[in-house]
């Protein structure tokens, strides 16, 4: 069984259905880019196996283990890490504070030792805190911006620091929500380098993205939706040849 | 069966003025997301206004014929229309500069407003109970059962509901409120003014508590600063039990809320009828948060 | 003197969030605290003792509220439900009532638990509500919680509560009719308050906090366990409540119903609000200056008005217009509070 594991799944609004029997499947270290015209269903897609959204009928597997009817925060602590399409850190709180969260269900500290900072509490902050610069390193912010406030991050830091968060968690799975949405083309190629040094992390990744430039390259699959049906599902080159995808993109019948 | 009867009589009245506040709790909830805690104080200032119109008119006890027909016409009008400009006055100074704040800010200045409202009303008429004359003569019907105050105050909140559902169906004004709740952007989009729309909202549901205040006043033929409160949060609680948004449901819930009241006071006893309402809240709250009939808002986190 | 007092307090609150050096900090901390401990013995007035006490019950329900409101972002309108749970539990385990006369510092330890379990059994099926909700749910626990405790007139006198609770005792010695112990209990509340909520906010249990408070979703989709970080909040909130409650029955000497209405809650909401939400010096800063307004500055405002300006004005009428003035206007104009928040 693959590492992620999406079968048939349906996701309704009303007589809507936003994802339509879509199945994929996803291993360690591979990069694969969800495409589609402007509601074709990417997003619900993901807020389906991410579990923001519940499924009317299919099944999800994570590792082997159904996911498909968890909460949310176990769906995260079974392995799925995410961003958001509109970014959405904790404004509030510090950079190194955001990875801290999202390191999370990586530590063990209970209501008590938090309480009273024990010996043991405080030597796994520390440990969280250096991994916490080290993944801030890894992103490509400065560390000198750990104490700073997150919404005070320029654009592109924010979507780093996000992929930073996620990857805090130490998930097996990672889906990026239109990553490269409002990069420049500099900040794209390093995305782009980024997320290829995650994927070799043995990290799996799926990611939702407009932007066909980025997406070609670095994928190694693309899945196509289309009205909430998965209409291809193949490699860059023989996708952007299909027939049927460029009559979607392009309204017209194939 | 005549304690049974006198107890129906009791709750559906007192019932019919929680829903006519209930309404009003809907109708802002419905459009801009916030519980208005001041609404309840608004209802007050309304019970406030009407003894001071009825004292303005001389009148000191019951009236008969046309003066009976101006007193209700004029205590009901006067007191819609205060309340009504109360109500826009808070909007605009307490909630308008706070409609992208995070949801709780609002209800902060909510119970703010409430709380100075509450102490105005006290230094304007001190903090005993205050009697406001007893203007409705007092045939009974159906056997003796039910007061012309009685069948007056459920006439009213019954013929006030069908009026705003008209209103809110119905009409152009209704027609952007609903377009205004579901989407502010998009209603912005299509030329409606959200600003002038809420603001319009928080007249009417004003004009409501202000109804209601003038019928609790002359019903119960007393008010005190406080009143709003505990009317308010049973209001509230009627609104939620009927599912928020909706305006046939405030009217179920708050007679529901005020049959509930009465026999809990009639059997168990007046110092629980608070105990039990408020029991009530928090159990639907728990497991039916949309309410009886449902709620009409998308339930966005 | 109690001005003395007041100023140095909010001096030394200003002061230790500005300390960079968590050393440093710590020595401030203790050099001010010397003094405070000192105020009530240089200004031996009942009065000061007595106003002292109680601004410093104030501080440690305002700490306690902080975590439920400040850290967690959750609205909670009944906290003086708890105050009232901590208080009749002393009125009732420490009096004639029953004639049960178990130790002052028995019940202190209990009534933290106590409230917490009363926390919870509140929490637990209300937590997933919607932040406004939540609120007027909260709202209806603390207008049941005293009403409940008037109509069971059998246990808990009724309206007129219960007289005469015990005087508590220290290795023997009785506390007698002075505040200063009380000064002194309320004082270490505080202390652990302050050392507890610091050590909470840097802490993964604070963290999910702030990160609840600021984006529940993200902090979902993050792992953490939302409900069970809510509740926690709710419990440690509430057991400072309750801990609270136990100390100022025992100081009053009595409890009744009407000591812990809703005006008790928006009156520490009051103090979060104007102090900061979420900030620790900021809390400390606003209880203490809401007790001070109504405690002291006002009564001597109306003094002022009588002599100067030959007005009789009883300016204690107006604290609800106070409080309500304070939310308005500081949620319209410094939504974080009279001291700006630091980065977390």
């Amino acid at each position: 069984m693959s590492l992620l594991d999406v079968r048939e799944v349906v996701v309704s609004f009303g007589a809507l259905r936003a994802v339509d029997h879509v199945s994929l499947e996803l291993e360690a270290a591979q990069i694969i880019g969800v495409i589609g015209p402007n509601g074709a269903g990417k997003s619900s897609l993901f807020n389906a196996i991410s579990g923001a959204t519940r499924i009317a009928s299919g099944e999800i597997f994570c590792s082997g283990t159904r996911i498909d009817r968890l909460r949310i925060d176990e769906i995260a602590r079974s392995g799925i890490a995410r961003t958001f399409q509109n970014i959405r850190l904790f404004g509030h709180m510090s950079v190194q504070a955001n990875i801290l969260v999202g390191e999370h269900a990586t530590l063990h500290s209970g209501v008590l030792a938090d309480m009273l900072h024990t010996k043991a509490m405080q030597s796994e902050e520390r440990v969280a805190t250096n991994r916490a610069i080290e993944l801030l390193e890894f992103v490509g912010i400065p560390s000198s911006h750990a104490g700073r406030d997150a919404r005070e991050l320029a654009y592109g830091e924010q979507r780093r620091l996000e992929i930073a968060r996620a990857l805090a968690a130490s998930p097996k799975c990672l889906l990026l929500d239109e990553p490269a949405a409002g990069l420049n083309a500099t900040e794209k190629r390093d995305l782009a380098k980024l997320v290829r040094r995650i994927a070799e992390m043995k990290i799996a990744i799926l990611l939702v993205e407009h932007d066909m430039s980025f997406v070609m390259p670095l994928c190694e699959r693309l899945i196509v939706l289309d009205y909430g049906k998965k209409i291809a599902d193949a490699i860059p080159s023989v996708v952007r040849a299909d027939p049927v995808v460029l009559a979607a993109y392009l309204g017209v019948a194939p | 069966m005549h304690e049974f009867g006198a107890q129906l009589a009791n709750g559906l009245a007192l019932g019919a003025i929680y829903a006519l506040i209930a309404l009003g709790y809907t109708m802002v909830y419905g459009i801009v997301e916030l519980i208005n805690f001041a609404h309840g104080d608004v209802y007050t200032f309304g019970s406030f206004i009407t003894l001071v119109i009825l004292t303005a008119l001389g009148i000191t006890g019951e009236a008969h014929g046309v003066l009976l027909v101006v007193a209700v016409v004029v205590a009901l009008l006067g007191s819609a229309l205060a309340c009504g400009v109360l109500a826009i006055l808070i909007e605009r100074v307490a909630y308008r500069p706070l409609r992208n704040a995070p949801r709780l800010a609002p209800l902060i200045t909510a119970i703010g407003v409430s709380f100075i409202l509450e102490n105005a009303l006290q230094l304007w008429k001190g903090p005993a109970p205050i009697t406001v004359p007893a203007l409705i003569p007092n045939p009974r019907f159906l056997g003796g059962t039910f007061s012309l105050a009685q069948v007056s105050v459920i006439v009213l909140a019954v013929v006030t509901m069908f009026a705003l559902q008209f209103l809110v169906h119905r009409t152009r004004l209704g027609m952007q409120m609903r377009a205004v709740a579901q989407d502010r952007d998009a209603a912005a989009l299509v030329g409606i003014d959200a600003n002038r729309t809420i603001a319009l909202t928080f007249l009417i549901a004003g004009a409501l508590a202000g109804i209601a205040g003038m019928a609790s006043g002359v019903y119960y033929q007393s008010t005190w600063f406080l009143n709003g409160f505990g009317a308010g949060l049973k209001s509230f609680t009627a609104a939620v039990l009927g599912g928020i948004g909706n305006i046939a449901g405030a009217m179920l819930g708050g007679f529901c809320i005020g049959l509930l009241e009465a026999f809990t006071s009639a059997t168990i006893g007046g110092q629980w009828a608070n105990v039990a309402v408020f029991t009530v809240l928090i159990a639907v709250l728990v497991i039916r948060p949309n309410g009886l009939l449902g709620t009409n808002l998308p339930d966005k986190l | 003197m109690i001005y003395a007092y007041a100023a140095l307090a909010i001096v030394a609150a200003v002061l230790i969030d500005r300390f960079p050096s968590p050393r440093l900090r710590r020595i401030v901390i203790v050099a001010l605290a010397i003094p405070l401990l000192l105020v009530p013995l240089i200004d031996p007035s009942e009065a000061t003792r007595n106003l002292l006490a109680d601004a410093s019950i104030y501080v440690a329900l305002a700490l306690g509220l902080n975590i439920v409101v400040g850290f967690a972002g959750l609205l909670d309108l009944g906290y003086a439900a708890f105050f009232a749970i901590g208080a009749y539990a002393y009125g009732m385990l420490a009096s004639p009532q029953f004639g049960l006369h178990i130790p002052f510092w028995v019940i202190l330890l209990l009534a933290g638990p106590l409230a917490a379990l009363f926390g919870m059994i509140l929490g637990a099926p209300t937590l997933r509500l919607r932040g406004d909700y939540l609120a007027i749910v909260t709202l209806g626990f603390g207008e049941i919680v005293p009403q409940i405790f008037q109509n069971l007139t059998a246990y808990t006198g009724g309206p007129n509560g219960i007289p005469g609770l015990d005087v508590p005792s220290f290795f023997g010695k009785s506390f007698g009719a002075s505040a200063l112990p009380f000064y002194y209990l309320a004082l270490a509340l505080v202390a652990l308050a302050i050392f507890i909520a610091g050590n909470l906010r840097a802490s993964r249990l604070g963290r999910a906090w702030l990160a609840i408070r600021d984006d529940e979703l993200a902090a979902k989709h993050a792992g953490i366990d939302t409900t069970r970080a809510k509740l926690a909040a709710f419990a440690i909130g509430a057991s400072f409540s309750g801990c609270a409650g136990v100390l100022f029955a025992a100081k009053l000497g009595l409890v009744s119903p009407d000591l812990f209405g809703f005006q008790v809650s928006v009156l520490i909401v009051s103090m979060l609000v104007l102090g900061g939400m979420g900030n620790l010096s900021g809390v400390v800063i606003g209880s203490l200056v809401l007790t001070m307004l109504n405690s002291a500055i006002l009564p001597q405002a109306n003094m002022l008005a009588a002599t100067l300006l030959h007005v009789h004005v009883d300016l204690s009428q107006y604290h609800f217009a106070i409080y309500g003035v304070i939310l308005v206007a500081m949620m319209l104009w410094r939504p974080s509070g009279l001291i700006a928040r630091r980065a977390r």
